[in-house]
């Protein structure tokens, strides 16, 4: 016979899903921290207008950001003046506005990436030997 | 169904958006709605057919939920590059006017300026009344203890800080004072970022 406190469902152990929860969590806080990075290193080989940011975020980093919500991402970055923009007639019939780095913007994403970069590596080497190999037992 | 059809659909959304972008310049609700039609016909096909045009709104989502978050984020980015506690305390105050973020942090900060103020206007009034400001304890029928800072009639209080109040309520007043600040500037900083509704997976 299996002792009773063994007898519990883990899909509805409220502590797993308090940790599911918090993964979540966790998970929209880093893609949200990323955010900003990935906006200005989609703009360093040259000018992009909305959608083909938006594109670009997708397809390049499978970044999936809520179609309203990229203006107003955009419109901070200028305010920062760390991207400039302008409106250019295009063959679509309709103007677009495009985004661009600015010199400062440019320092500031590289300075970013340098920093993305070390903070990663730093965390590869940690987060290695859990793709290698399962867990010994401790008991 | 037209193309006419398709750009009516655009017309009247953007028109309700217009009816919603509070807070911003005429010119800044003009750059936004262009902003967005720009987007739309990108999104449409060429023929702005009407399920194109429907199916690209919705991917924009509600208009009036959309026109709310342009009008907090713009309007937060706006002035968090402000420097002064009032240009501040003012862009924060349009901000509440859009935002329930931005109504928390208006409260918070009123609240911090005004603790702020009543630490430093006691130790500035200290000197002119002695007997009558600083910060005291004082003890009612219940014996329950309040604390008041300030200027008090209450005859049974006990001053806690006497001449200290002087020094005291001018470094804690300011320090307050900064913190709030500092509340500020994050607040907006953080309000400019209209990137809350994220989902988790790509």
């Amino acid at each position: 016979m299996i002792p009773s406190y063994t007898q519990y469902d883990a899909m509805n152990d409220p502590l797993l899903d308090a940790a599911a929860i918090d993964l979540t969590k966790w998970t929209v806080q880093l893609r949200k921290g990323g955010l900003g990075l990935a906006v200005l290193a989609a703009l360093w080989p040259g000018r992009l207008y909305g959608v083909e940011m938006l594109r670009r975020l997708e397809l390049g980093g499978g970044i999936v950001v809520p179609e309203g919500t990229i203006y107003p991402l955009m419109n901070r970055l200028k305010t920062e003046g760390l991207i400039s923009a302008e409106w250019v007639e295009s063959d679509a019939g309709h103007p677009r506005k495009y985004y661009q780095l600015t010199a400062s913007g440019r320092r500031h994403v590289a300075a970013m990436a340098a920093a993305w970069r070390e903070f990663s590596g730093g965390l590869d080497v940690l987060l290695a030997p859990l793709t290698q190999s399962e867990p010994h037992d401790q008991g | 169904m037209t193309k006419a059809d398709g750009s009516f659909q655009l017309d009247a959304y953007l028109a309700q958006l217009r009816r919603d972008l509070r807070g911003l310049s005429p010119e800044e609700a003009e750059e936004t709605i262009r902003e967005l039609r720009s987007h739309v016909l990108d999104r449409a096909d060429a023929e702005l057919s009407p399920g194109s045009v429907a199916a690209a709104l919705a991917a924009l989502g509600d208009p009036t939920a959309l026109a709310r978050l342009n009008a907090a984020a713009r309007t937060a980015a706006r002035g968090a590059g402000r420097r002064s506690p009032w240009g501040l305390l003012g862009a924060i105050a349009q901000v509440a006017r859009i935002s329930l973020g931005g109504a928390w942090a208006l409260l918070i900060s009123l609240a911090g300026y005004a603790l702020a103020a009543s630490w430093i206007l006691t130790a500035i009034a200290k000197p002119f009344a002695p007997d009558h400001v600083g910060l005291w304890r004082l003890s009612d029928a219940a014996d329950d203890l309040t604390f008041s800072l300030g200027r008090t009639t209450n005859l049974h209080g006990h001053e806690l800080l006497g001449w200290w109040i002087i020094p005291l309520g001018l470094l804690i007043g300011l320090l307050i004072g900064y913190a709030t600040y500092g509340f500020g500037r994050w607040s907006l900083r953080r309000l400019a970022r209209p990137t809350r509704s994220l989902p988790a997976e790509p």
